[in-house]
């Protein structure tokens, strides 16, 4: 039996020899692989950003529209219905001065016609009521109310 | 003839412009690369998956370049990325060997013998298959004292122990080596 001692001296031989074989050219194109890895590596995670940030962008780009949307169709309702009150108006109006009986019409029964007001001029002349003892408060009252 | 290797110091001076990153990279892989793969070629045997430890050692690398302040070696420091990555590697590794049950590659002969880059002799494959049963740290460092030759100072450094301790673990390393030669030649 050799002395065991001497098993590490024989060793020393062949220490240096590392007993793996490594595939041709290993070395002289690792560098190149590596910088491309690392380049695909960085595109990745830039790419990578953009996948996250491209649904919040949507996301934000659909809440804008339906924004948008919401306001231009409040916008619009709002205008067909003022330009609505406006025509009803119009035609009140119409009504009002092509009628012959309202073209006799002075300011206060306008007044009336518009405000609601029951009592009309006719209403006082065909009336029987003596007012001659009426004080000024109570026909304040009578016009007013 | 080999080429003259660029002195560490002068990387460092060229890692302090971040305009010459890429150069100075290029020049710390093309001088350690050779190193860095035996260091870990002697640990995972594989061809394969020495050269995914080695590539994902350098990507590191390349990430830390910004904050590496030269407080380290350059060698140090990358030495400490090969073997944290080397090691993480064997823990995953015997992770999954416990789950599979009936895997033949964790006999350390069958490992040798399954990779086809083995092209050693009868004692270089006995010196292999032994230093393959010893436990993984143990295993670094008698690769590190007894192959790489270096100091116990710069292995300390490497992998945070204490120089005592290094020399003790290398001590029992070479005891059980020789004891298992022993036993074979009885068998």
């Amino acid at each position: 039996m050799s002395n065991n001692d001497d098993i590490f001296d024989n060793l020393e031989k062949i220490k240096n020899n590392p007993p793996f074989a490594v595939p041709e050219n290993y070395f002289d194109t690792f560098h190149d692989r590596l910088m491309k890895k690392i380049k695909n590596e960085s595109d990745s995670k830039q790419t990578g950003i953009k996948r996250f940030l491209k649904p919040l962008t949507g996301i934000a780009a659909s809440i804008i529209l339906a924004t948008a949307l919401y306001f231009a169709f409040f916008m619009v309702h709002k205008n067909i219905a003022t330009a609505e009150n406006d025509t009803i108006l119009l035609n009140e109006f119409d009504k009002v001065i092509e009628d012959p009986v309202a073209m006799q019409l002075n300011e206060y029964d306008l007044t009336c016609y518009i405000t609601g007001c029951n009592q009309t001029i006719t209403d006082f002349e065909n009336d029987d009521t003596d007012y001659s003892d009426l004080t000024i408060e109570d026909i304040d009252n009578l016009i007013l109310f | 003839m080999r080429k003259a290797e660029v002195p560490d110091k002068k990387i460092a001076n060229l890692l302090k412009n971040p305009s010459n990153k890429e150069k100075a990279f290029s020049l710390l892989v093309k001088k350690y690369q050779e190193r860095l793969y035996w260091h870990i070629r002697k640990m995972v045997i594989s061809h394969d998956d020495t050269d995914d430890i080695l590539q994902n050692t350098f990507i590191k690398t390349w990430k830390g370049l910004d904050k590496f302040r030269g407080d380290a070696s350059l060698y140090t420091w990358l030495y400490r990325i090969a073997t944290n990555e080397t090691l993480t590697f064997l823990k995953n590794k015997d992770k999954r060997n416990a789950v599979s049950l009936n895997n033949e590659n964790v006999i350390p002969e069958n490992r040798l013998r399954s990779d086809s880059g083995f092209n050693g002799n009868e004692i270089q494959l006995k010196l292999q298959k032994y230093i393959l049963m010893l436990p993984d740290k143990q295993r670094l460092v008698f690769n590190m004292k007894y192959f790489d030759e270096m100091k116990y100072e710069d292995i300390a450094k490497i992998t945070g122990n204490s120089v005592g301790a290094l020399k003790a673990s290398f001590h029992h390393a070479v005891n059980k080596l020789k004891s298992m030669f022993k036993n074979d030649e009885i068998i």
